[in-house]
């Protein structure tokens, strides 16, 4: 059993050094919990999402400042994990930046994700900022359960929740940065993917304007049978916490084995059919 | 929703929007600016016209009475005395401080004083300079008073671009801008502005007798489904061109307005020199940051 919080609160459009303390006092919040929780922040939860060009600026390495705050925050505290977003920079490939979500526990970093699917359509402009991810699927364990990550429209592309399950997570985080445009879109989308694999779909949302753009929050969970069992309500500050248990994986793969019934030679048509022609 | 064939259809869909969301996102649009901006005021120029008299109330209930000033502006010989009476009502109702201050001196000055040199102003350059002197007016008080200046345009004149250039499109924010004219007129009604008003026909007032419809060749409720259709529901103009009940010659004009007038809604166009950044072209930045 595993306590997530989902702190759908206003952070700051471009301050990240007010972010930071906003994130370091959710997290000292729960600092003497007993129970294993996890703490599930938005995508590139640090500057607030939306900043346009100061991306460029704001962009730091996985050794960078605001990380090893919270690692710090967090040494010897084993019951808890924490996902932060962060514009990575780059530093093997040097000036490149990633939209990139982080978990960390222990004092240390357990799992790192970029975006793979950039959306640069009506109010989006990831491409011109980020580089595409290229290494799909990990999977890290946490106080015995399993955990991916897709982030924010990763979450439309279902081939990316199959390979976290195949390889066995029992939840997976979609951090979001998601406006008003897309609203209606998250609940069947989450459902399904949900539905799909039989695993927990934990969705946290950015609050607030962004300039003219209302980030309408409406964080949720999903149970792995494809029950919403818990949803922030939208435009507002809302903490959500909830318990998710690995048994209640199994028992939505017996009612619904869909992962079972998948017929992985489908897998390999999809992949030949996949390939561009030429 | 089926497909739209007729333009009747299409007016529906544009009459159904959410209008309790769309107060409520208005209102915390126009307090999230505020705070963040650091404003102690927020100046609102009120016409007595369907807009002014939703956007006053809007704000009123975002920031409540203490926050607010309306400043009522209108010209000798050009606002009817109804729409005085109409912006009288409106702020009383709304119960903010008011000031009302007569433009038609200032405006006159101004164009005395121009056509001193031995021109002769036409009828829509002294309406711009109407517009322009409210605008200067809204900002000393604002500059004064720690304010932001809250314009009252809506989305159906900005896409048409019917508003003056540094007139009443002057404005620190728009916070009905993304909303047809036809919609604002529920949308008053929701938020108080009594039926008159809420349903007087809608005009710029830059000279005596001036109308909307007159000018734009039809009513705002047969000009936002045209709109909407191009802007909302992405209809391709041809698609448009064969709904029922569309007037073609109305689309037509429609459609060279918007282009005449896109300059409206931008920065002013520079020449690009540097590989960097060049304002209104590849500029990017949030006004937060």
């Amino acid at each position: 059993m595993i306590k997530v919080i989902i702190p759908q609160i206003k952070l700051k459009q471009g301050n990240k050094d007010e972010n930071l303390e906003l994130t370091i006092d959710i997290i000292k919040r729960y600092s003497n919990e007993k129970k294993p929780t996890l703490i599930v922040f938005p995508e590139l939860s640090i500057v607030g999402y939306f900043i346009a060009d100061a991306m460029y600026e704001a962009a730091e390495p996985l050794n960078g400042p605001t990380i090893s705050r919270i690692a710090e925050v967090l040494d010897e505290k084993g019951n808890l994990a924490v996902g932060i977003g962060i514009p990575e920079l780059d530093l093997k490939r040097r000036g490149l930046i990633y939209n990139t979500y982080v978990l960390i526990s222990s004092g240390k970093i357990i799992g790192v994700w970029r975006k793979t699917h950039l959306p640069t359509f009506g109010v989006f402009e990831e491409h011109r900022y980020f580089a595409r991810n290229a290494e799909h699927g990990l999977v890290v364990e946490f106080h015995g359960m399993k955990f991916g990550v897709m982030i924010c429209y990763d979450a439309f592309f279902p081939e990316i929740a199959r390979i976290y399950s195949l390889r066995g997570a029992d939840a997976i985080i979609v951090p979001a940065g998601s406006p008003l445009p897309s609203r209606e879109l998250w609940d069947p989308i989450l459902r399904a993917r949900a539905i799909e694999n039989g695993v927990y779909i934990i969705f946290s949302n950015h609050v607030g304007y962004r300039d003219g753009l209302m980030f309408f929050g409406e964080s949720r969970i999903i149970d792995p049978t494809g029950i919403i069992i818990a949803k922030a309500p939208a435009f507002e500050e809302y903490v959500l916490e909830v318990e998710i248990s690995p048994s209640r994986v199994e028992f939505a793969r017996r009612v619904r084995p869909t992962l079972r019934d998948l017929d992985t030679r489908i897998i390999e048509v999809l992949y030949k059919e996949s390939k561009p022609k030429t | 929703m089926m497909y739209p064939n007729s333009i009747e259809d299409i007016r529906r869909i544009l009459l159904s929007i959410n209008i309790k969301e769309t107060a409520r996102l208005i209102k915390e649009f126009i307090r999230d600016y505020f705070e963040r901006a650091g404003a102690e005021k927020a100046i609102i120029g009120v016409s007595g016209g369907v807009d002014s008299s939703a956007t006053l109330m809007l704000t009123r209930r975002a920031l409540g009475k203490d926050a607010i000033l309306a400043l009522i502006m209108p010209h000798e010989g050009i606002t009817p005395e109804e729409d005085v009476q109409d912006a009288l009502e409106i702020v009383k109702l709304a119960n903010v401080e008011y000031k009302m201050i007569n433009i038609d001196r200032i405006s006159m000055n101004i164009k005395s004083i121009i056509e001193n040199t031995g021109i002769s102003l036409n009828r829509m350059a002294y309406g711009n300079i109407i517009a322009r002197s409210r605008m200067i007016v809204l900002y000393a008080f604002a500059n004064t008073l720690r304010g932001i200046v809250v314009g009252t345009g809506d989305k159906s004149e900005i896409i048409l671009g019917y508003y003056t250039k540094y007139g009443d499109g002057g404005v620190d924010i728009l916070p009905i801008g993304d909303v047809y004219k036809s919609q604002v007129r529920i949308l008053a009604k929701h938020v108080g502005v009594p039926e008159k008003i809420a349903m007087k026909p809608s005009s710029p007032r830059l000279w005596a007798g001036q109308t909307a419809a007159e000018e734009l060749g039809a009513d705002y409720i047969e000009i936002d489904p045209i709109l909407f259709a191009l802007f909302e529901l992405g209809m391709k103009i041809n698609d448009i061109l064969s709904l029922k009940g569309i007037r073609k010659e109305l689309v037509y004009a429609l459609l060279k307005r918007i282009k005449v007038n896109e300059h409206k809604r931008m920065f002013a166009r520079i020449p690009k020199i540097h590989k960097g950044p060049t304002i209104g072209i590849d500029w990017k930045f949030t006004i937060w940051r």
